[in-house]
C-alpha cells in the first residue's frame, strides 16, 4: 500500500514538474506569437454595440458597423448607424504596411463631404469611449507585437501572465498586464499602468465565441479605474474571411 | 404670434411621433432633427427665437445611385421698425438624384459642395454663400442647383465637373477640380472656377471672376500635426476689383486629453483701392467632459480693425439625441467696416436639439 501512494505521489510530482516546465516554455514573445497565429482572419465584419457609461452611471449606446482587411494596405472601415446624431459618421483608415504611412478620413452627414484628418486624433479617446485608439489592436489581437515586448510574469497550464512593455513611442502607458488563456491563445483581462505606476483601465474580455476557426470574445468591458467611466461593447454580428469589396474601403465609397 | 409657434410645435410633436412609428415600414430611409433657440440680440436689446424642423429623405439603390432630400421648415423673430414679427419659410436646403456609373458618379439638384480643407473661411468653397440668417453664418451654406460629375482615374484621383445655376443672379457658375489623395500622406486639389463672387460688393454686384485655386492637407513630425492650406487667385472681369491672392495656411492637433485646438490665418488682398488687405486669425478648440457633453469655443480676429469675435458654446447630452445647447457671440472692439462684424450679431443663446 505504501508503495503504491509513493508511486501515486511521485507520479503526482512529476507530473506537476512537466506542467510546470511546460508553461515556462513559452517566452512572452512566443506567447504574443501564439496570440497573433490564434486569429488569422484576412478580412472581418462586426456589428456592435458601444455602451458608455458616465461616473454616475447614466448610460448612451451607439451602434456601429467595423469592417477590416488585410493585406499590403490595411483597411478599415467604421460606421456608425445610431443613435440618430451620430448616425451616418464613417472612419476610413488606410495603413500601408511597407511604409507604415496611415490615412485617415471622416465622413459626417452634416458636411456631406469627406475630410483627411491628422494622425493626431488617435491622440484622444475612440469616439468618447474609453478605448484609445491603440487600445482597439487588443481586441483585433493582431498587431501586439508591434506595440509590445512581453515577458512572462506567472504561468500556469491554463493561462500566462504577462507584463507589456510598450515599444510604440505613442503609447503612453508605462506598462500593462495581461492574462492569456492557453485553450484558446486569447487575451481575458488586461490591465493598463500610467506613468505613475497606478492602475488606469481594466480591459475584461468575456463570452469567448469560435466563428470561422477564430475566437473571438463577444463582450468586452473597459473600465478606467481613475474616472469610474465604463465602456462596454457588445458584439452581435460577427463573420470573418467574407468577401469585402476594396471598394468599400475607398472615400468615393464614403461620399455616396 | 404665440399661435404660430404653437402651431409648429404641434407639427412637430405629431410628425415625430408619427415618423417614429412608421419609419420601420417606409421604402426610404427618414431622419432630421428638430431645433429650438431663445436668443437675446445684446446689440439691440431684442428677444428672439428661433425654431426649425429638418426632414432628411433617403434612398440608396446600393451601387447604382440614390436620392437625398433634406426640407427645412423654419419660423423665427425678427424686428422691423421696432416691431417684432414672424417668418415661416418652407425650403428646400438639399434635393438632388445621384446616379453612378463604373468611373463617374453624377449628381444633379440643389446641393452644398464644402470644397477646401480650411476651417470655416474657405476660399475655394465657391458655389455655396453663406447663410446669414444663421447664428455661425460661417457653418451654414446654402444649396446651389447643380450638375455635378466625379469622373474616378482610380481610388486615388478624381476630377470633379461642376455647372451650377445661382438663383438670385440666374447666372451660371463653372468649375473643374483635380483631386489627388494619399499623395506622401497628403491629399492635395487643382480647381479652376468661373462664376460669380458669393458676397456682394460695389451697388449689390457679385462681381464675376475667374479663381485658379490650390487646396492640401496632411500629417508634419512624428507628433502627426495636422496642416492645411488653401490659395486661390481671383481675376475679376470688371476692372475696379484688385486681382489677387487669397489664401488661408493652417493647423490642428488632438491632445491626449480629447483637447482639439485648430489655428488658421487667412489673407486676403484688398479689393478696392481704398481699402486694407483682409487678414483674419481663427482659433478654434473643443473638448468634451463628463462623457457625454461637450465645449467648443471659437475665436476671430481682425487683424486690420482689430475686432475680436468670440463664440463660446457648451453642448449638454440629456439624453439620446437630445441635447441642450447654450453658447454666446461676443464682440470687442467692434468695427462695421470688418466683414466679421456684419456676419456676426452679438447675442447669447439657449436651446434643445433633438435628433431623430
Amino acid at each position: 500500500m505504501k508503495k503504491i501512494s509513493t508511486i501515486l505521489l511521485l507520479g503526482l510530482f512529476i507530473l506537476t514538474l512537466s506542467f510546470a516546465a511546460a508553461a515556462q516554455d513559452l517566452s512572452g514573445e512566443e506567447v504574443l506569437t501564439n496570440i497573433e497565429n490564434a486569429r488569422q482572419a484576412e478580412t472581418a465584419s462586426m456589428q456592435m454595440t458601444m455602451e458608455l457609461y458616465n461616473a454616475a452611471g447614466d448610460m448612451r449606446s451607439r451602434q456601429l458597423n467595423s469592417r477590416h482587411k488585410e493585406g499590403e494596405v490595411e483597411k478599415s472601415l467604421i460606421e456608425f448607424t445610431s443613435p440618430a446624431d451620430v448616425a451616418g459618421t464613417a472612419f476610413l483608415s488606410l495603413e500601408d504596411n511597407s511604409s507604415s504611412e496611415e490615412d485617415m478620413y471622416l465622413f459626417l452627414p452634416v458636411l456631406g463631404s469627406v475630410r483627411k484628418i491628422s494622425g493626431s486624433q488617435k491622440n484622444g479617446n475612440f469616439v468618447g469611449s474609453d478605448l484609445s485608439y491603440i487600445d482597439l489592436t487588443v481586441f483585433s489581437g493582431a498587431n501586439y507585437k508591434d506595440n509590445y515586448q512581453a515577458d512572462v510574469l506567472d504561468s500556469s497550464s491554463e493561462e500566462y501572465l504577462l507584463k507589456l512593455n510598450p515599444t510604440d513611442p505613442d503609447i503612453n502607458y508605462k506598462y500593462g498586464k495581461m492574462w492569456v488563456k492557453t485553450d484558446i491563445w486569447s487575451p481575458k483581462k488586461v490591465e493598463f499602468y500610467d506613468q505613475s505606476e497606478e492602475l488606469l483601465k481594466t480591459v475584461q474580455l468575456e463570452d469567448f465565441k469560435k466563428i470561422d476557426n477564430n475566437w473571438i470574445a463577444q463582450k468586452i468591458t473597459v473600465k478606467n479605474e481613475q474616472k469610474g467611466t465604463k465602456t462596454v461593447m457588445k458584439m452581435t454580428e460577427i463573420k470573418f474571411n467574407i468577401n469585402l469589396d476594396d471598394q468599400l474601403f475607398t472615400t468615393r465609397y464614403l461620399e455616396r | 404670434m404665440k399661435k404660430y409657434l404653437s402651431l409648429i410645435i404641434l407639427i412637430t410633436l405629431v410628425t415625430l411621433c408619427a415618423f417614429s412609428t412608421a419609419a420601420a415600414e417606409l421604402p426610404f430611409s427618414l431622419s432630421g432633427d428638430f431645433k429650438t433657440k431663445y436668443i437675446y440680440d445684446l446689440e439691440n436689446e431684442n428677444n428672439l427665437d428661433q425654431t426649425e424642423l429638418n426632414l432628411e429623405i433617403e434612398k440608396d439603390f446600393s451601387y447604382t445611385g440614390g436620392f437625398y432630400l433634406n426640407l427645412g421648415l423654419e419660423s423665427y423673430s425678427e424686428y422691423l421698425m421696432n416691431n417684432k414679427n414672424r417668418e415661416t419659410e418652407l425650403s428646400i436646403k438639399e434635393g438632388y438624384f445621384d446616379y453612378y456609373t463604373e468611373n463617374i458618379d453624377w449628381r444633379a439638384g440643389k446641393q452644398i459642395f464644402n470644397w477646401g480643407s480650411s476651417y470655416n473661411i474657405k476660399p475655394s468653397n465657391y458655389f455655396n454663400p453663406i447663410d446669414i440668417g444663421a447664428i455661425n453664418p460661417l457653418e451654414n451654406r446654402e444649396g446651389i442647383n447643380a450638375l455635378q460629375a466625379k469622373y474616378y482615374l482610380n481610388n486615388v484621383q478624381h476630377f470633379t465637373a461642376v455647372v451650377g445655376l445661382r438663383e438670385d443672379i440666374n447666372d451660371f457658375q463653372q468649375a473643374l477640380k483635380f483631386t489627388k489623395r494619399r499623395w506622401h500622406g497628403f491629399d492635395f486639389s487643382l480647381s479652376l472656377f468661373r462664376g460669380n463672387e458669393l458676397e456682394k460688393y460695389n451697388q449689390n454686384e457679385y462681381p464675376k471672376v475667374t479663381k485658379a485655386g490650390f487646396d492640401i492637407t496632411g500629417d508634419i513630425g512624428q507628433k502627426n500635426i495636422g496642416i492645411f492650406s488653401e490659395v486661390v487667385y481671383n481675376d475679376f472681369k470688371s476692372p475696379i476689383f484688385n486681382d489677387g491672392l487669397e489664401t488661408v495656411v493652417g493647423f490642428d492637433y488632438k491632445f491626449e486629453n480629447n483637447l482639439y485646438l485648430l489655428g488658421q490665418y487667412y489673407y486676403q488682398k484688398r479689393l478696392f483701392e481704398n481699402i486694407d488687405d483682409s487678414q483674419i486669425i481663427s482659433l478654434h478648440a473643443e473638448k468634451p467632459f463628463w462623457q457625454f457633453h461637450s465645449w467648443e469655443a471659437n475665436l476671430l480676429y481682425d487683424l486690420n480693425s482689430e475686432l475680436i469675435v468670440l463664440r463660446p458654446k457648451i453642448i449638454y447630452s440629456l439624453t439620446e439625441a437630445m441635447e441642450i445647447e447654450a453658447g454666446a457671440v461676443l464682440k470687442a472692439n467692434d468695427d462695421q467696416r470688418s466683414q466679421l462684424a456684419r456676419a456676426n450679431e452679438e447675442l447669447i443663446y439657449l436651446g434643445i436639439n433633438s435628433y431623430f
